[in-house]
């Protein structure tokens, strides 16, 4: 299958950084599938080299023609479709996991539920007292006709992303390092998106920090780094005051934390020097303040939802 | 204003709240009505108060809301439905057709009186406002039934007659324009024109009854002064507003829980204005609402600011109404006061006081919001941003009573609003003082009160 410019069976293709030395961010993953209720039966989605893949329709394209004059989609095909359209939503970040042991409990019978919650017309009531009836109903039909909308757009983004979310685990970071990755070398410096990178990396790295560090994730202060170089990361203050302050590029969210890299042993890996999967080179901080050092990583294959679990 | 700091400052509360075990955490027991997801109050009402002093636009607060949401609902329910957060907003209300007249306030004081063979009542006319909205008499009503002393509905107004200086025969058109009952605004149809000297309003069976429109009240001139208030601290004092007028609608010593889910997550909402630099760390107003907590005994607040011992004279005249023996003196009898007076218009908005009318205990007064009318915005603190002032009255024994928004209705680029005056008046006041706080400005008028009362 092609479709959206992609070749065989890709949709949504991440972005690739071809000036990138070593690669595009997901060179540290590994490919993924699972399987997804497609009609009357189950259907294989993989997804490879930063793009979905739908094996079970080799002609997807013919079948958004079909579904077009009036037949029935794919579930595969809406779910990749759902996947293109959000491949830059900042919101996958905000919704999606915060790590291996953030469960998210969402399964194809809630997708179902919420696709089948579709919002209804409503009638109008018009009031019909004093204001003059021609205007205020044209008034009331278009709020209404907006208000209707509104509603089914929030419905079809509601459901969109249940059903990302549903693909498990291993498809929800590599949304996310998609996501990210397409945020992380904007030239305007990420102008509107910031406080959503803020907070999709802090939230994140809170939860690692405290692996690390046995620090309270309150405590954890996240910036956003620019320029060159990784970043910095100091601890300061005692007790309540204690905080731990990282500054990181955006990048770090795709390359390392949805390659399973964010903490290896002992250490917070800060960058990945060369990238690559099952064996890698990252910059590994053993503690605040320490310097960089390099280490030569290896994914091991009991990694949960198809992220490597990693180890030096 | 930073705005880059107040929405990363959501969006870490937000994510704060997500590692909260106990907003994961299903209910034991869930009735099927119940909420999938309970946000976070501090998280709702930061969101309120960074878009209320404009630090966050609509949008992106409810688009981070609308995320949180989903991302607690996706941790909370396996094979449940998701909530579902529309994101609809209210359009602005439309522009009324221009006019070339200015606008027309005029008191009134009448009471027609009417009754068939069923239904006894009056209608009281407070006011006469003309504006690019139309003309409408501001009223209150009383119905009973005969029969059985009950209360009835709107009086029979399509039955009653009405006609102008020059001949001119109207209808009247009842429209509560959600004024509280029994107000409502009885709209002239067609538009008369803007000199009209005078209507007569003629109830089935009964006298003309003449409404004089060339009457001016003499009102003294309302002074305009300076305020140098951020953002954050006239946000703030509007919740202030809001606490004192929950203390009266809500005891808490009969009913805690409105007062206490209030004063829950202020702290929050103080923190949030910091970031957006809206509040600066030095301002005594979060220390004030510290003390209005402690004094009202609304616990959790959360504000980390010491507790100011120096309150605003409004705030302690409230206070020590609410600590007095017996605070709930038997309020004024039935009626209503006519009055007609607009205030100076001040960051593009004007206020017109219509009437007031006390009925079963509360006590309301009727106005007119004009001008720049920003989108309506409801908020966890029942409060509306669409009405950005705070508005008190002090009567003529020196007490201040917090006016309150409850009611209002938008048409034409004007607002029919209605306030509730907390605590409600004690007796008929022969004046009253208006203040109406703007964040840059404020507006006190005097104004001479003429009571009606049912025979």
């Amino acid at each position: 299958m092609s479709l959206a410019g992609g070749s065989g069976g890709l949709w949504g293709s991440s972005p690739r950084d071809d000036s990138a030395q070593y690669g595009p961010w997901f060179t540290c993953l590994p490919s993924c599938e699972t399987d997804v209720p497609c009609g009357a039966g189950r259907h294989t989605v993989g997804w490879e080299a930063g793009s979905l893949r739908l094996p079970s329709h080799p002609d997807a394209e013919g079948e958004l023609v079909l579904a077009a004059l009036g037949g029935e989609k794919a579930r595969c095909v809406e779910l990749a479709e759902a996947w293109a359209r959000h491949a830059g939503d900042l919101s996958v970040l905000a919704v999606g996991p915060r790590g291996p042991a953030d469960e998210i409990a969402v399964g194809w019978d809630d997708v179902v539920a919420a696709a089948q919650d579709v919002p209804g017309p409503r009638r109008i009531r018009v009031p019909g007292l004093a204001s003059p009836p021609g205007p205020t109903l044209a008034r009331v039909s278009a709020r209404h006709r907006q208000m209707q909308e509104e509603m089914l757009a929030a419905h079809r983004r509601r459901t969109d992303m249940l059903s990302l979310l549903a693909l498990g685990y291993g498809f929800q970071v590599r949304l996310i390092g998609q996501v990210a990755a397409a945020h992380a070398d904007r030239p305007d410096g990420g102008e509107g998106v910031r406080p959503a990178l803020v907070a999709a990396i802090a939230g994140r790295l809170a939860l690692v920090a405290e692996a690390w560090l046995g620090i309270d994730p309150d405590q954890v202060e996240v910036s956003l780094h620019h320029g060159p170089g990784w970043g910095s990361a100091e601890l300061a203050g005692r007790g309540q005051d204690r905080r731990l302050r990282v500054s990181l590029p955006a990048g770090w969210l795709a390359s390392v934390w949805a390659c399973g890299l964010a903490r290896v042993g002992r250490h917070l890996v800060v960058a990945v020097e060369r990238p690559g999967w099952p064996d890698a080179r990252v910059l590994g901080l053993r503690a605040p303040g320490a310097e960089p050092e390099p280490l030569d990583v290896h994914a091991g294959p009991d990694g949960p939802g198809h992220v490597p679990h990693w180890s030096v | 204003m930073n705005r880059e700091r107040a929405e990363i400052f959501l969006r870490l509360l937000a994510e704060a709240g997500l590692r909260d075990p106990a907003l994961r955490r299903p209910p034991a027991i869930r009735s099927p009505d119940a909420p999938f997801v309970v946000m976070p109050v501090a998280l709702a009402q930061a969101a309120w108060a960074l878009t209320a002093v404009g630090a966050l636009d609509p949008e992106t607060a409810e688009a981070v809301l609308a995320d949180a949401e989903l991302a607690l609902a996706a941790r909370r329910f396996a094979s449940a439905r998701l909530p579902f957060r529309s994101g609809q907003r209210t359009p602005p209300a439309s522009a009324a057709e221009p006019r070339d007249a200015p606008d027309r306030y005029v008191p009134a004081g009448l009471m027609i009186l009417f009754h068939d063979q069923t239904v006894s009542g009056e209608l009281d006319l407070m006011s006469y406002a003309h504006t690019a909205a139309g003309a409408r008499l501001v009223a209150a009503w009383q119905t009973r039934d005969l029969l059985t002393s009950r209360r009835r509905g709107p009086p029979p107004i399509d039955e009653f007659t009405v006609t102008d200086d020059r001949g001119n025969r109207y209808d009247l058109l009842l429209d509560p324009k959600g004024r509280s009952h029994p107000t409502c605004d009885l709209q002239l149809r067609p538009d008369p024109p803007p000199d009209i000297r005078w209507l007569e309003v003629t109830a089935p069976g009964e006298k003309a009854v003449r409404v004089d429109l060339e009457g001016r009240a003499d009102l003294p001139a309302p002074v305009v002064s300076d305020r140098d208030l951020s953002a954050g601290e006239h946000l703030l004092n509007r919740i202030a507003d809001r606490l004192l007028a929950m203390v009266a609608e809500f005891p808490p010593q009969v009913t805690p829980g409105p007062l206490a889910n209030l004063a829950a997550g202020l702290g929050v909402t103080v923190a949030a204005l910091e970031a957006a630099e809206v509040l600066s760390p030095f301002s005594p107003v979060p220390g004030q609402l510290a003390t209005l907590c402690a004094s009202l005994g609304a616990r959790g607040h959360g504000i980390a600011a010491a507790p100011a011992p120096d309150l605003p004279e409004p705030w302690l005249s409230m206070l020590s109404h609410y600590h007095r023996r017996k605070p709930d003196t038997a309020p004024a009898g039935d009626g209503f006061a006519a009055v007609a007076a607009a205030l100076p218009e001040l960051d593009g908005l004007r206020l017109v006081l219509l009437g007031l009318h006390h009925c079963d205990g509360d006590t309301w007064m009727n106005t007119l919001a004009c001008g720049q009318l920003p989108a309506r915005q409801p908020g966890p603190l029942r409060m509306d941003k669409a009405f950005p002032l705070s508005v008190w009255v002090r009567d003529d024994a020196g007490r201040w009573h917090v006016a309150r928004p409850v009611s209002w209705s938008e048409h034409a680029g004007e607002a029919t609003l209605t306030l509730r005056l907390a605590p409600p008046l004690t007796r008929p006041s022969d004046w009253i003082e208006v203040r109406a706080a703007w964040q840059s400005a404020e507006v006190r008028a005097t104004v001479p009160l003429r009571w009606g009362y049912p025979p």
